[in-house]
């Protein structure tokens, strides 16, 4: 089980509405975060996460490549 | 051939002999023969994955297209690292979560054993020819370049490369290619080198003659499928191409399932991705660079010497005649070349520029039109269709490296041949074995007995692909067509995986799917042969999704009990 934090029910002022604040953070899904015991990301998460940094980054040494055969093409072809 | 470029081809053959012995030692079940116990690092299945695409073809035939054609042909891998990423994350987590030894194997769990017979079936019919011709393509110019008979050529190759994939299975092929991917990479750097030391021109002026004859057109963005090397033919049919190609091919699937994880499996796909491209530009790149060369010194008026013989023995007087004009020809051409790479007359560049690449260009039709009628008249006297293009890096590495080098470039051209037929003959022995004997005939067997049985079926497709290499030759017409039916079937069976990922897919959808997909690229192969082969993959494809999806929601619900 994911540990839990209390939750002050009236926080009354700005440091106990802020830690109010953290503990919520805290206490949700995405703050408990998917690496702990029980609340493992689906496959298809994990794979979403994977797929745009790295299609990113592919895309992107691409298209340097293919700049860079543009380049070439354009100062020597014809 | 020099003794020492001899020894030098020795030394690498026997050298891998051992190593693939040496290999043998780990491997004592059919897990370990057939996926190294799935251990094996990202990079070095990173490597045998881009080895296992590089074969003597490249080295060859790829190479001489650089020369004759440029660098357009790099057009062709523009959809690769694309199809990389979509695998990355979709094929690759599927096929090592289900725990499979051949992608085949998969299909049964979603579709039922006849899907899965039917593409293993497929496969070993496409492959087993395809390697067959792998080792035929550098056995016949070997042939032709040695004058030594056939069966020697393919002996060379084939029997090393039969030995230790049959000892070793998957861990002396993967290590293999490991060290003939760096032999390969270094050849091509080091020819780069000599050509770029021996040019008479700087590497700037070179670049400039190339680019003034087109051959660094690199770029068509004409949208023509009936066009192979343009933009969208790439990017679009090479996409699908490379889905079927590193998705559905057992001969690529067995690299990355013998990685240690799902992320070494997607980081050895992603090698591909980044280096691919760079990599293809630098073999046509060496092409290009031996044309640039052969206009500073006198090259051969027909590369194949088979071919030559024949002309100077039947028509010798008249290939005479045709030779005295191709001396000056090319004596011409070599003056108007210097002048228009600025050697001869630096100064003169700017103002008369225009002109001189203009003479050059004249003087370099005449060569090619003296070329031409040489080349009408070898297939005249033999009766065979020319490829000189598979003969001209060839007779350059012969007549114009030094001694040492050009050893080393044979020897890359032999590993980059046993780098794809090892890990084909690899990936038909697991899929005789996994996907019909244990199956169908041996369901239960002790380990022993299917390392046995394995080890016999790598021996039998390396004489089938040995048989089929000999008489690739004479049975010309007939690899073309295998070839053809091979295309009939590699963009549908990556519908039918694509299908599996549709959740209400079902069994019978694909079936007819895949046989209906088949029948459209054939329809298209036949009724429209003016269309790309790229497209074919693309048709395929959709039409087995389309039908599939269309039969299974149409079909009764009938989950197969693996769905």
């Amino acid at each position: 089980m994911p540990a839990r934090f209390p939750v002050a029910s009236a926080p009354n002022t700005p440091r106990l509405r802020r830690l109010h604040k953290m503990r919520k953070i805290r206490n949700s899904s995405a703050g408990r975060g998917a690496e702990r015991p029980g609340r493992a990301r689906s496959a298809g998460q994990e794979q979403d996460a994977l797929f745009r940094p790295t299609l990113v980054k592919v895309l992107l040494v691409q298209v340097v490549t293919l700049i860079l055969l543009w380049l070439l093409q354009a100062a020597y072809h014809g | 051939m020099h003794p020492i470029n001899w020894l030098i081809v020795g030394a690498y053959v026997a050298y891998v002999l051992v190593d693939g012995v040496r290999r043998s030692r780990g491997t004592r079940e059919v897990e370990g023969y057939f996926l190294a116990n799935r251990t094996l690092p990202w990079w070095a299945v990173g490597l045998s994955v881009m080895a296992t695409q590089l074969s003597a073809v490249t080295m060859i035939g790829t190479t001489g297209q650089g020369a004759t054609d440029g660098l357009r042909f790099v057009q062709f891998y523009f959809g690769l690292p694309l199809a990389m990423v979509l695998l990355g994350v979709t094929l690759v987590p599927f096929l090592r979560g289900a725990g499979v030894f051949t992608a085949y194997e998969y299909l049964e769990r979603r579709f039922g054993p006849r899907t899965r017979a039917l593409t293993a079936f497929l496969f070993l019919m496409s492959r087993g020819m395809s390697c067959g011709v792998i080792i035929a393509a550098p056995a016949v110019v070997f042939s032709a370049v040695f004058g030594w008979p056939l069966l020697w050529c393919v002996a060379l190759i084939g029997v090393p490369t039969v030995a230790y994939t049959m000892l070793g299975g998957i861990q002396a092929v993967t290590w293999a290619d490991v060290k003939q991917m760096i032999l390969i990479v270094f050849a091509l750097l080091a020819v780069v080198v000599v050509l770029v030391v021996r040019m008479p021109v700087s590497p700037g002026e070179a670049l400039h003659i190339a680019g003034a004859t087109g051959r660094l057109q690199v770029f068509d963005f004409s949208f023509n499928i009936n066009e192979t090397y343009t933009f969208w033919s790439g990017l679009i049919g090479g996409t699908f191409l490379m889905l079927s190609y590193f998705g559905t091919d057992q001969s690529q699937v067995q690299r990355y399932l013998a990685a240690k994880s799902v992320g070494a499996a997607r980081t050895s796909l992603l090698m591909s991705a980044y280096w691919k491209i760079p990599l293809q530009a630098l073999v046509l790149l060496v092409g290009v660079m031996v044309f640039v060369y052969y206009q500073f010194a006198t090259p051969p008026l027909l590369y194949n010497p088979a071919h030559e013989n024949a002309v100077v023995e039947v028509r010798g007087t008249e290939y005479a005649a045709l030779q005295d004009r191709y001396g000056e020809a090319l004596e011409l051409r070599e003056d108007a070349a210097r002048r228009a790479a600025g050697l001869a007359a630096p100064v003169d560049r700017d103002a008369g520029g225009g002109a001189a690449l203009d003479d050059f260009l004249g003087r370099e039709a005449t060569v090619q039109e003296i070329r031409a009628e040489a080349l009408a008249m070898a297939e005249e006297v033999t009766g065979e269709a020319s490829r000189d293009v598979n003969y001209i890096i060839p007779r350059f590495v012969l007549g114009e490296l030094p001694i040492g080098l050009a050893g080393l470039f044979i020897a890359a051209i032999v590993a980059a041949a046993m780098s794809s037929i090892s890990s084909e003959l690899n990936s038909l022995s697991t899929t005789s074995i996994i996907d019909f004997y244990r199956r169908w005939f041996r369901p239960e067997a002790s380990d022993a007995h299917y390392l046995a049985v394995s080890k016999a079926a790598t021996a039998f497709w390396g004489v089938f692909a040995c048989f089929v290499a000999l008489y690739a030759v004479s049975l010309g017409s007939l690899i073309e067509v295998v070839n053809r039916f091979g295309s009939f079937f590699y963009g549908s069976i990556l519908g039918v995986f694509l299908l599996a990922m549709v959740p209400r897919a079902r069994a019978a959808g694909a079936f007819v799917g895949l046989l209906v997909g088949m029948g459209a690229v054939a329809l298209v192969t036949f009724g429209a042969p003016e269309v790309s082969f790229l497209w074919h993959n693309v048709i395929g494809a959709l039409t087995v999704v389309g039908v599939g999806v269309v039969l299974s929601l149409r079909g009764r619900a009938t989950p197969h009990a693996a769905d």
